[in-house]
């Protein structure tokens, strides 16, 4: 039996039991109706105070605008990227740096399934030295206007025989949320699909700093 | 209609708005009870959604008053029916009734019901937040309330239209059995013709169209419902 038809059952029993009080049997009488809302009502301002104001078990969804600055900061990062402007890595995303010693001149990245995300940024450096340093920056993430950040494992680096492993983790979201707008009336709920501010934002970037006599060979990456 | 006590109109429907809020006031507790129990069976949420972003899967289960919306509009409609079937039996003509405050103040006091049903869905959705908070510890994302006077309107006003309907329909059994049994057949083959562009047709598309043309139907419906009681009363001398 589907949620629906239990639910239209419902509502009939529902009616039912006010018919049941209407018409035959004055059982439960106009005071006890006055303080049951009483009751419930303050269970509800009761509820709602200590949601918003004490229990920090809610946590209020970025603005609008806060989200354009993001994406809008998120998109210059890109476009320096591509013009391998690495100033605008900053030091407060940067969430881990290792350093490998290259033996090869081929250095191959290998991923597993869930790494094919990932974008690297080579720069390249005039250097004797076979160090490859390999940082990996995460901005602020947020996904249809959640702040998504938490969820987000950082992927394991490792080397081994020349190469370079990337693994990572699916990220799953699961988040529950609180809307005063309404989807069924068509007012305020966010048509997700259309609005770039419910997309993704925010960047996971892996940054090598390779010596020119290295080349990198990546075959998997699909970013 | 005559009385040896000269009082105002506005006095009459007052008198009346209350003696209905005390003799039909187990439509509010009807209305928190089905809440308590929607609320219990559905989790408080509304519905949810699903996405897959470059390497994330996103899942999000989201609390609105959608859910109590629908069942509220459906128990707006056999409460109106219920009022208007009851109003000999129930009604205080110790008061100094017509056809006109009897109408204004079967109005008035179902807007008074769906203002109380708007404060306890609101009520009902903030105490099923917080059981499910307390029971599963999950963290919550509250957007802004940037709409929420539009949808309290919105919701207070569609819950008053399916009452008005409802009460519609009772004065139409009242007034003509042949009326009644067409109005019937009307309303099923537009329910059969059922689709988003009649809707759409019927309501407009924004919210500011659903309330405007809302109102504009309550307003013609209870103009018709003083006009068909007008009859009644004039039967019943």
């Amino acid at each position: 039996m589907s949620i629906a038809l239990l639910y239209f059952f419902l509502v009939i029993i529902g009616v039912t039991i006010t018919g049941f009080f209407i018409t035959k049997i004055r059982i439960w009488k106009p005071k006890r109706t006055l303080v049951f809302v009483a009751v419930y009502f303050s269970c509800g301002l009761l509820a709602f105070v200590y949601l918003m104001f004490l229990s920090g078990d809610i946590a209020k969804a970025p603005s609008k605008e806060f989200l354009q600055e993001q994406r809008i900061a998120n998109e210059q990062l890109s476009s320096d990227l591509k013009l391998r402007k690495f100033e605008g890595l900053k030091e407060e995303h940067l969430k881990f740096t290792k350093t490998f010693e290259a033996t090869a001149e081929n250095i191959e990245v290998i991923r597993n399934e869930a790494g094919q995300y990932l974008p690297i940024h080579i720069s390249w450096a005039e250097s004797g030295e076979n160090k490859i340093t390999v940082s990996y920056y995460e901005t602020p993430l947020y996904l249809n206007g959640v702040y998504i950040t938490p969820f987000v494992e950082e992927p394991r680096i490792e080397w081994n025989d020349n190469k370079l492993y990337i693994i990572e983790a699916d990220t799953m979201v699961t988040v529950k949320s609180v809307h005063f707008s309404s989807q069924l009336l068509n007012i305020g709920f966010p048509s997700r699909n259309d609005d770039p501010l419910y997309n993704l934002i925010g960047q996971r970037i892996l940054h090598l700093n390779v010596p020119k006599q290295f080349n990198i060979i990546d075959k998997d990456g699909w970013y | 209609m005559t009385s040896i006590v000269k009082v105002s109109t506005a006095r009459n429907i007052y008198e009346q708005v209350k003696w209905k809020c005390k003799a039909y006031s187990s439509m509010f507790s009807t209305v928190l009870i089905l809440y308590i129990l929607l609320t219990l069976l559905s989790g408080g949420g509304s519905g949810s959604l699903g996405m897959g972003r470059s390497f994330v899967s996103y899942r999000e289960q989201y609390y609105t008053l959608d859910s109590l919306f629908i069942f509220t509009v459906l128990t707006m409609f056999i409460f109106g029916w219920l009022l208007a079937s009851k109003s000999i039996s129930r009604d205080n003509f110790s008061i100094v009734t017509t056809s006109y405050t009897e109408a204004i103040s079967s109005a008035l006091f179902l807007v008074v019901l769906c203002i109380f049903t708007l404060v306890a869905a609101i009520s009902t959705l903030w105490i099923s937040i917080l059981v499910d908070i307390l029971r599963t510890g999950d963290l919550f994302i509250f957007h802004s309330m940037e709409y929420s006077l539009l949808t309290f309107i919105s919701f207070t006003v569609c819950s008053l239209l399916a009452a008005s309907i409802g009460y519609f329909i009772h004065v139409v059994f009242d007034f003509s059995k042949i009326v009644f049994a067409l109005l019937c057949v009307g309303m099923f083959l537009l329910i059969r013709q059922y689709t988003i562009e009649l809707w759409g047709i019927l309501f407009g598309g924004s919210a500011f169209q659903i309330i405007g043309r809302s109102t504009i139907y309550i307003i013609l419906l209870w103009l018709l419902i003083v006009l068909m009681r007008q009859r009644r009363e004039v039967t019943r001398t």
